[in-house]
């Protein structure tokens, strides 16, 4: 996610540099510019347009849709656009306030948009967008909560975590005292940036409470989305203070979640593929990590794919397996996953002063990334594997000369370690203590065992597992083809409505001419 | 904030664990308040213990410990655990908290906790329960919020509360309407109902101005005419003329709604009082005056002399619809007589029989029961003709003269039996639910004991017709005896008679002994008349009839089944009731038998008729179903429930219904649109030209089913019916109409037997507002409607024949003017005051000013609204926009608060002595035509 909100920032940027860089050259510049503006204003009414269709119509997918849209052009907000949106949108009087509040933001906001010099008099001028003289209409919440939420995200790329902060406050506060369920979808959205903005100020454990009354109002008003997105807001919130115990209480006691979209449900199961592996449960937690990988976009969200792909490589080393060397190879996490591909590769080795060197190299990787503590608990999966290529290489071995390959300080611990090696069946082997060296055992043939078949299990297991997944995620509207047909009818109906009242209005404006004659 | 402090709970709960009791209950001290709801999770471990703490009688913090485990489960979502420890919080559980989730929340849990238990009539409700659902009464009482508590004291079933809420609040008149309402839709149990009823008449009469219309609604629902008959005389008698106009104002609404036998009960109990006074004083002169004006409405004299007025003035049939479908096929003798239909459908209740007497030879064609059905429809067209009706069917009727027997039937020039039989039915129908002095004539043909099952047939159906819910036993009896003749023809008539006659009194007797015969005869039609009978005879009974609805479902013979869902629909007839659309649905999927599940499925529409737009969404599954019965039923079921409301969802059910690959679906779907877009133009419904569109090219395609053609030929008959001014209404602002329901239901059947598609008429209402002086006349009277003129006028007449399909050029031919040209006409008519609306179609007007008319219309504006004159066609959607002057002469009496309804309201007249001038009667015997030619020319071989 950072990872995103950062590469947005850098973008933001660019598209004010250039802005200024118009500015100083010449009017042909600043006249693309100002159309690039307008084509993005026009954009966002769009957006704000899909959203009334979406509430009359009580279609998520269209409000889905609606920002989704919106967001993916978030680096073209500018604090001009969003003035003139909020002059259009919010004429009608009902509105006065939040206009004004929306414009208060934008002026505390000062400095930072050079569009604003020249955003100023182009106010006052209108612009061709505006031209059209049109009855100011009152607007639907979802619409003022739209802008609003536009501002807050304007707000937060351009780093005005203040101002960003109070107008989310304000956001949230003004959602929550609606019960409306076309507005559990920005309202999501609307807790998510809330919870990112006091994050961004360090101050996120204030919130905490709020956070749960919010989970329990949401949950009382059957708001799925706001569940989601409050849920993840509150492990991450626990997880960033450390408190693995109380989030993992909430995971348990919280009543299951129906998720509704795939990336709040990605990163319900990545949060929570961490609390298990914090809690040694290892298994759980790389089945957790694979599946949130499985749930995160293939393309985007590479910030988020790479902390999980981190997280699933210790968790896997320390089950004892190797990752598979496919994992660090992929283009878009090569470079992020170096540090973990060496780790892997002294574990695999077994040698256990490289994986110290490893380990003490690249030590402010690992804390930034939070896995150092897990890393610590690798060094007895680096011992393990040494003793398991001892044992294969020889079929006899002294302690001592244990103790020497593998850098032991103390040649005395060297039977205990193997001792409990060989009862975890990581060797198979038989200790002499007389003649203080172990004893391989004959290598039995695998394919003679069970293990391929436990491994084919395994893999067809996950295999049908997906599939049921991906039979459940697909949703079919219970009849398309007919719903097609009446928005057809309802379009049309709709137009015949509007031509309607247009002849009546321009009959009624004759009869007044008429009159006046 | 105690989060920045405290990151754990764990602290605290490790003190439960302790054993002095002030520790646990310290711990229990700071657990309380923002630590719980903040560390529910947490806590959530410890809940086992915090639940011992409460059960530990020693323990003196119990209650606390109550409040957090109910706290902890609210959290889990767990309400019924939560709400069980708030209850046992006692007093620590603050009710008043405003604007707490929780609080909510337990408080609503509470109260749907007591409102189920109160239903399922649970003795030992927890009295802690109780404590907190008191406190909300008084809470709401507190707050003003007198409607809310209303609300739960009906649903939790409390009668004391209900009548509290309506005395202690400001407004009870409103409540009291409020709550009438409420016991008339929403209660679905109808012993309740009753107490309820029982409850506000109470109320009602303690108030200083009683309402006197809702007092007597009441009174008819619990069935209670002495009471009824008690407060008219009292209205009557007391001096003021206002209760005259409310009297009369009652009794138009009891004729309109009571079953026969309480209309008669409530006539004889007012007769009673006249004949006291044998001295005729002048002043009891006055009031036998207004006392027989009374019974005149009671009898229907009033009302039907009216509606038969109303229905002739304002007739606007379509002749060229029905010469085209006459002029598309050649010879054959199904669509033959559903044109026939069709044309006493579109002139039902209006007297005109002018395309049958223009086409006597064409009508001759009919043979057998085809004659039968053609004799009948008269009796649709002449429907309310009561006192002309033995004259208008005496050609047809049998005389006493010529024994009907078989020698005499064989003569030359006498009535075939058929013509007979069919011209019994049709007094039925002319006479239907006012057939006091016509059932003697019916009983005396019954008796003759050579009397043919033809003849028998069409007279049971005019006996239980007239006869209609009056729980006569000896007519019953009479035709229990033609039943024991064990004749098919005729004993299927009977059994549906006895029905029509026992017509909702849920009459024991009678019910065994109509169940006993139909699993003791052999023949199927006796068993399907009896079976309907059954379902009349339970009609409006709800839970009463379940013990014989059970019965009859697990019944091995499918027609008795069948009866069973008619039945079901019945006797929860416009309730909704979920128990019995749950029946309904399942047995609609589940039955062997075709007939069953469609009878299943028709029946939904009879249960959900009151609100018609959840029918289409519940039954739109069935619309895909792969058994075409199925599907005919959906058709069916929405064309019932949504009669006459045009709504948009019920035509997309519909639509692809009309498109179906099996034909009598197609048929089932062209008759159901063609009920639901009743009285629709194409301003209110832009599909309506289609339809109609459709309809003709059904008839007229040379490929077309004849199933579907018979459709498209009723649907057209259904869609004008009543020279366009009559809707299907089974329920009257929530109050069932009996007669109406039971028409349909028994229109259904016209899947065996096409005879019962006259019964539609049954179900037709004129949709006429009109207003009555002191003297029961049509004074000149006028309001407003407050809408374009073109939104609810009448649907363009068809265009005359093209190009070949030509028929003869009668006076229709001038038809082709514009629906709006035609419109004005109309109004400059009526602006001339003339109240002369010509029966015709129009006079031919010359194609100069008919282009002037148009020019001119494109220029002028319609007007945003229209007057009415009395008596006015109002549609049932135009009457929201209905206004009525206040400075008028006339004041209507019953219209305070802007309720209107369609049919008869009282005007008060404000300038008493002025002369008034009064509508006339136009004379539906026209003098200036001539005697019908003796219809006796009916040719048959």
């Amino acid at each position: 996610m950072t990872d995103k909100d950062t590469k947005s920032k850098q973008t933001s940027q660019k598209d004010d540099t250039d802005v200024v860089m118009g500015e100083k050259e010449e009017t042909e510049q600043e006249k693309i510019a100002r159309q690039k503006k307008e084509r993005s204003s026009i954009y966002f009414s769009k957006d704000a347009q899909l959203i009334q269709r979406a509430v009359h119509q009580q279609d998520d997918r269209l409000m889905n849709r609606a920002l989704r849209q919106a967001f993916a052009q978030r680096s073209k907000l500018t604090k001009s656009i969003l003035t003139q949106l909020s002059d259009t949108l919010l004429s009608h009087e009902s509105h006065k306030e939040s206009q004004a509040k929306l414009k208060e933001y934008l002026s505390k906001s000062a400095s930072s948009d050079q569009m604003e010099t020249d955003s100023q008099p182009e106010q006052s001028t209108p612009t061709p967008s505006t031209t059209t003289p049109q009855q100011p209409k009152q607007v639907l919440p979802e619409v003022e909560a739209f802008l609003h939420l536009l501002t807050v995200l304007f707000l937060i790329d351009s780093k005005q975590y203040q101002v960003a902060q109070q107008a989310a406050n304000d956001l949230v506060e003004s959602l929550q005292s609606q019960n409306r369920r076309t507005l559990n979808l920005i309202g999501a959205k609307a807790l998510f940036y809330y919870a990112r903005t006091y994050e961004l100020l360090g101050n996120a454990s204030a919130i905490r409470s709020n956070l749960l009354n919010a989970l329990r109002t949401s949950s009382l008003r059957h708001d799925h989305y706001g569940q989601n997105v409050l849920v993840n807001l509150l492990l991450r919130n626990y997880l960033q203070d450390n408190l693995v115990d109380q989030a993992s209480k909430l995971i348990n006691k919280t009543p299951t979640v129906d998720f509704r979209s795939n990336s709040q449900l990605a990163r319900f199961y990545y949060y929570k593929g961490r609390i298990k592996s914090i809690q040694l449960d290892y298994s759980d937690a790389y089945n957790c990590l694979m599946t949130a990988i499985r749930k995160a976009p293939t393309n985007s969200a590479k910030g988020f794919r790479v902390a999980a792909y981190k997280l699933a490589i210790i968790v896997q080393l320390l089950m004892g397996e190797i990752p598979e060397h496919n994992v660090f190879s992929q283009p878009q996490l090569r470079s992020a996953l170096k540090p973990y591909l060496e780790l892997t590769k002294q574990v695999r080795v077994g040698e256990l002063l490289k994986f110290k060197d490893t380990v003490d190299k690249y030590a402010d990787v690992y804390k930034a990334d939070k896995t150092f503590t897990l890393i610590q608990r690798i060094r007895q999966n680096v011992i393990r594997t040494g003793l398991k290529k001892i044992s294969t290489s020889y079929s006899r071995i002294s302690f001592s000369d244990i103790s020497q390959k593998l850098h032991f300080d103390n040649p005395d611990d060297v039977e205990l370690i193997v001792a409990k090696a060989i009862r975890d069946g990581i060797i198979d082997a038989i200790i002499d203590h007389q003649g203080k060296f172990i004893q391989s055992r004959e290598t039995v043939d695998v394919y003679s065992t069970t293990e391929p078949s436990d491994a084919f299990h395994k893999r067809i297991n996950l295999c049908l597992k997906t599939h049921d997944e991906a039979v459940r995620a697909m949703r079919f509207p219970p009849d398309a083809n007919k719903q097609k047909a009446q928005i057809q009818e309802a379009e049309e109906r709709r137009k015949r409505q509007e031509e309607l009242a247009e002849e009546l209005e321009r009959e009624d404006d004759d009869d007044d001419a008429e009159e006046e004659f | 904030m105690t989060s920045n402090s405290v990151q754990t709970a764990a602290g605290i709960l490790s003190l439960l664990e302790e054993q002095d009791n002030d520790l646990k209950a310290a711990a229990l001290t700071r657990l309380n308040g923002p630590i719980v709801d903040e560390f529910w999770a947490e806590t959530a471990d410890s809940i086992r213990r915090i639940e011992e703490l409460y059960e530990d009688e020693s323990f003196p913090q119990r209650k606390l410990a109550a409040l957090i485990a109910s706290r902890v489960y609210y959290h889990l979502n767990a309400f019924d655990e939560s709400l069980q420890f708030a209850l046992g919080a006692g007093d620590l559980f603050d009710v008043n908290k405003k604007n707490d989730e929780y609080t909510d929340k337990i408080v609503s849990k509470c109260i749907d906790t007591y409102i189920t238990q109160r239903r399922a009539g649970e003795k030992n409700i927890d009295n802690r329960l109780l404590d907190i659902v008191e406190r909300m009464f008084d809470r709401c009482f507190a707050d003003g919020e007198y409607k809310q508590a209303l609300g739960i004291a009906i649903e939790s079933h409390r009668l004391d509360k209900i009548k509290e809420s309506i005395t202690k609040s400001n407004k009870p008149d409103e409540l009291l309407e409020y709550t009438f309402d409420a016991a008339m839709n929403v209660i679905d149990v109808r012993e309740f109902r009753q107490e309820v009823l029982r409850t506000l008449v109470g109320v009602y009469q303690q108030s200083s101005n009683p309402n006197h219309l809702a007092i007597t609604q009441c009174h008819t629902f619990l069935d209670d005419s002495s009471k009824v008959a008690e407060t008219l005389i009292k209205l009557l008698s007391s001096g003021d003329d206002d209760h005259v106009y409310v009297a009369y104002q009652v009794g138009f609404d009891l004729h309109d709604r009571a079953p026969q036998s309480f209309l008669t009960n409530i006539r004889s109990e007012l007769s009673k009082t006249s004949k006291k006074n044998a001295d005729p004083s002048e002043q009891d002169a006055a009031h036998e005056d207004k006392l027989d004006k009374l019974l005149s409405i009671l009898t229907g004299q009033v009302s039907i002399q009216l509606y038969v007025d109303f229905l002739f003035r304002h007739n606007h049939t379509d002749l060229q619809v029905l010469k085209n479908i006459k002029g598309s096929f050649e010879r054959n003798s199904i669509l033959h007589s559903a044109t026939i239909t069709a044309n006493a459908y579109m002139h039902a209740g209006t007297t005109i029989d002018q395309f049958l007497r223009e086409n006597l030879e064409w009508l001759g064609k009919a043979t057998n029961w085809a004659k039968f059905s053609a004799t009948a429809s008269l009796g649709v067209i002449h429907k309310g003709q009561i006192k002309e009706s033995l004259n208008i069917l005496k050609p047809y009727l049998p005389s006493d003269a010529q024994p009907t027997n078989a020698n005499a039937r064989n003569a030359p020039g006498a009535g075939s039996v058929y013509s007979e039989g069919g011209a019994l039915y049709a007094l039925g129908i002319i006479h239907s639910n006012h057939g006091d002095n016509m059932t003697d004539y019916l009983v005396n043909i019954v008796k003759k004991d050579s009397a043919n099952p033809v003849v028998l047939h069409g007279a049971c159906f005019g006996l239980g017709l007239c006869a209609m819910a009056t729980g006569d036993r000896s007519l019953y009896e009479r035709l229990k005896e033609i039943l024991y003749l064990d004749n098919a023809v005729s004993g299927e008539a009977a059994g549906v008679a006895m029905g029509l006659v026992m017509m909702g009194s849920g009459n024991t007797a009678a019910l065994e002994e109509m169940d006993a015969y139909a699993h003791e005869t052999q023949h199927e039609k006796i068993i399907r008349g009896l079976s309907m009978g059954l379902a009349l005879t339970m009609y409006g009974r709800e839970e009463e009839a379940n013990p014989l609805i059970d019965k009859l479902v697990a019944d091995k013979d499918p027609i008795l089944r069948y009866g069973a869902m008619y039945m079901i629909g019945l006797a929860y007839c416009g309730t909704s009731n979920n128990f019995a659309i749950r029946k309904l649905l399942q047995i609609a999927v589940s039955d062997v038998s075709d007939d069953v599940r469609r009878a299943a499925v028709i029946n939904l529409g009879f249960l959900l008729f009151k609100s018609p737009k959840q029918c289409p969404r519940l039954v739109s599954l069935l619309a895909e179903s792969y058994n075409p019965h199925v599907r005919y039923g959906v058709a069916m079921a929405i064309g019932i429930s949504c009669a006459g409301t045009a709504l948009r969802v019920a035509l997309d059910v519909l639509d692809p219904l009309t498109k179906d690959g099996v034909d009598f679906v197609r048929q089932g779907a062209l008759i159901a649109i063609s009920m639901v877009l009743m009285q629709a133009n194409e301003s209110q419904e832009p599909k309506v030209s289609e339809y109609r569109k459709h309809y003709e090219t059904v008839w007229n395609a040379r490929g077309e089913e004849v199933m579907c053609k018979v459709g498209a030929i009723l649907a057209q008959g259904v869609m004008d019916a009543g020279g366009r001014n009559v809707t299907i209404c089974l329920h009257k602002s929530g109050h069932n109409k009996m007669r109406n329901i039971i028409g349909l239901a028994l229109f259904t059947q016209y899947w065996f037997w096409y005879p019962y598609l006259h019964f539609l008429s049954m179900a037709f209402e004129p949709t006429a507002i009109i207003g009555l002086n002191k003297n029961l006349q049509m004074p000149k009277y006028h309001f407003t409607s407050q809408a374009k003129p073109s939104l609810f006028a009448y649907p363009p007449p068809m265009k005359p024949a093209q190009e070949k399909k030509t028929v003869k050029i009668g006076p229709a031919a001038e038809l082709s003017l514009t629906a709006k040209a035609k419109a004005r006409e109309q109004k400059k008519k009526r602006q001339e005051g003339g109240s002369a609306m010509d029966v015709e179609p129009s006079t031919p007007t010359p194609v100069e000013e008919k282009k002037e008319v148009d020019k001119k219309k494109k220029k002028e504006k319609e007007p945003d609204s229209e007057e009415k004159e009395n008596p006015a066609r109002v549609t049932p959607s135009q009457i929201k926009y209905l206004k009525f002057d206040k400075n008028e002469r006339y004041t209507p009496i019953k219209f305070k608060d802007g309720q209107v309804e369609l049919g008869f309201f009282l005007l008060k007249d404000n300038q008493p002595g002025q002369p008034e001038t009064i509508v006339d009667f136009k004379n539906t015997k026209e003098e200036d035509l001539p005697e019908p030619e003796a219809p006796e020319s009916f040719t048959w071989p």
